[in-house]
């Protein structure tokens, strides 16, 4: 059955961008995605596919439950 | 500012021809002063997608067909909300021609078309599993 809460997992990608200095548009273009699904991603308001979770994981040299930890999870209405 | 792709191109060219024939119909039916505003509406639609199209934004992605995963997710939605009130408005449709005692054939046809495409579209996609 489809859940009625809204997830939001935290994640390090917004961290793991500016420590590398790059911009959204940069890292957009080495994940194939666009600018807006950067951003998305970042604020926690997307929750990527599981393929792009493992390419964003892959980028940064970090295992997926480090990059989208599943502790941080937030729920709500 | 994203370029034109080839993809880009299709959908615009699709208004285009059927605007077009829209426009060739009402000649045939109604004579050219009725036509020519269907076909300046057809060019300005396809024009103002084209221009939709190259915009750095979820709508530009959308419309320039250059969409990722969340941007398809998003047009998936949108297309499930259209068909949603496109099938309200045909029930009302048919409620109101039903009133006016008027044909109530072609709301029939479209609610028809629109419910086999239902049955047809999960038969195709359960199997998927997408």
């Amino acid at each position: 059955m489809m859940s009625s809460y809204l997830y939001i997992v935290r994640n390090r990608v917004r961290e793991q961008r500016v420590q590398r200095g790059l911009s959204q548009a940069e890292l957009a273009g080495a994940l194939d995605v666009s600018r807006q699904t950067v951003i998305s991603i970042e604020s926690g308001r997307y929750l990527p596919s599981l393929p792009l979770a493992f390419r964003i994981s892959r980028f940064f040299g970090m295992t997926v439950d480090k990059m989208f930890d599943p502790d941080d999870e937030v729920t709500g209405a | 500012m994203k370029r034109l792709s080839r993809g880009h191109l299709q959908v615009p060219a699709v208004m285009l021809v059927l605007g077009t024939g829209l426009a060739a119909a009402v000649l045939v039916g109604q004579g050219w002063r009725a036509a020519i505003p269907v076909e300046i509406v057809a060019v300005i639609a396809t024009l103002g997608y084209l221009l939709l199209g190259v915009l750095d934004t979820d709508i530009g992605a959308i419309y320039g067909s250059r969409t990722d995963e969340r941007q398809q997710m998003i047009r998936l939605r949108a297309q499930a909300l259209t068909a949603e009130i496109t099938a309200l408005a045909v029930v009302i449709g048919y409620m109101v021609q039903v009133a006016r005692r008027a044909p109530t054939w072609p709301f029939a046809i479209i609610a028809l078309v629109a419910a086999v495409s239902f049955v047809a579209g999960v038969a195709i996609y359960r199997a998927h599993d997408i």
